[in-house]
């Protein structure tokens, strides 16, 4: 009988040398079309400064937008319903004209009409438009009447900004 | 007579039995086998494409997050990093720019390590760290004193910047995770 006796010594050495792996991610964004809007004037109080002069005031708004290259366009757009109180002006008495930024093209003239709840055109956006926090506004303008009752009227404008 | 020799042959057998016996020896042999273990870290995944993703209308950042799995083993008076650098900008032209500092990034959740802290801005000239791993690191259970998930992981959640001055369209960058150890 033959015995071996094997005697296993491990020695485990902690060695000091540096070791690196890499490995790769690739990220991916799709940048669409969009536009934001934000009115910065609360409320468009209107006032005549002569006796039954016309009203007017100014409503601001800054806007950014980004439309496809090419086949892209926007637009900024108005609603409104009528004044809430009666015995006053309603809403189709105002005309309003438009002001923007670098970016965009503002509705032509400044008599333009409103008609209740209609989209009103206040901008329009070309392809490949880019704009960041620019600055716009709507200037309003209502023709006195005696006739109106005394007291303060209200209606709510929506703007819509939209690109594609 | 042939009974004698029979007996003579089996005391023969005997002899030579007895004689083997006392020249059995026992041998002892001695073998060294070295382990060597190294320090090592490896990256054992990453996703291989990551979308971000933006909502509403408000120019939100896009955002995305991804889970890094890695191991590590460190020495006594060594230790390591994963790291993330950008290595190709988006493309095509005309988007977002890590080199602009577009693409930032957080770091959560490292079960070996110490997460980075706070918002990091991704460069394309150099790494930045993702997790700091520390000396006497190791991954997994028992003999690990550390007992930590294998792989470990960490989430990055990645933030790029929707600027309006880009224009539409998918593009595509590409970082490059690495981790060291010693």
């Amino acid at each position: 009988m033959k015995k071996l006796l094997i005697v296993l010594t491990v020695a485990i050495v902690l060695m000091s040398s540096a070791a690196m792996a890499q490995s790769t991610t690739t990220l991916q964004v799709t940048v669409a079309a969009q536009a934001s809007i934000s009115v910065t004037t609360g409320t468009t109080s209107m006032t005549n400064s002569t006796a039954f002069g016309n009203y007017s005031g100014t409503t601001n708004f800054t806007y950014s937008v980004r439309t496809t290259n090419t086949t892209g366009s926007g637009s900024i757009t108005m609603s409104m319903p009528n004044f809430s109180q009666a015995g006053g002006p309603s809403v189709t008495g105002l005309t309003y004209g438009c002001s923007m930024g670098a970016t965009g093209t503002a509705c032509s003239g400044t008599g333009n009409a409103v008609s209740i709840s209609t989209s009103l055109p206040v901008a329009t956006f070309a392809a490949g438009a880019h704009a960041t926090g620019q600055s716009g506004s709507v200037t309003w303008a209502l023709t006195d009447n005696p006739s109106w009752a005394v007291g303060t009227y209200t209606t709510t404008v929506t703007y819509t900004i939209s690109a594609a | 007579m042939n009974m004698r020799k029979t007996i003579s042959n089996t005391a023969l057998w005997i002899l030579l039995l007895t004689a083997a016996c006392s020249a059995q020896s026992i041998a002892t042999q001695t073998q060294t086998v070295n382990a060597q273990i190294n320090a090592m870290g490896s990256i054992v995944t990453v996703p291989g494409t990551v979308t971000l993703t933006t909502g509403g209308l408000n120019f939100q950042n896009y955002t995305g997050s991804l889970s890094v799995s890695y191991r590590a083993r460190t020495t006594s008076s060594g230790g390591g990093n994963l790291t993330v650098q950008g290595t190709t900008e988006f493309s095509p032209t005309g988007g977002p720019q890590i080199s602009a500092g577009a693409l930032t990034y957080t770091c959560s959740g490292a079960t070996l390590g110490s997460a980075c802290s706070g918002q990091q801005t991704m460069s394309m000239a150099a790494a930045t760290n993702v997790t700091i791993i520390p000396s006497s690191a190791c991954t997994g259970s028992a003999p690990c004193p550390l007992n930590t998930p294998d792989p470990n992981q960490v989430v990055l959640g990645l933030s790029l910047t929707n600027d309006p001055a880009y224009s539409t369209g998918t593009y595509s960058a590409a970082i490059l995770f690495t981790i060291s150890a010693t």
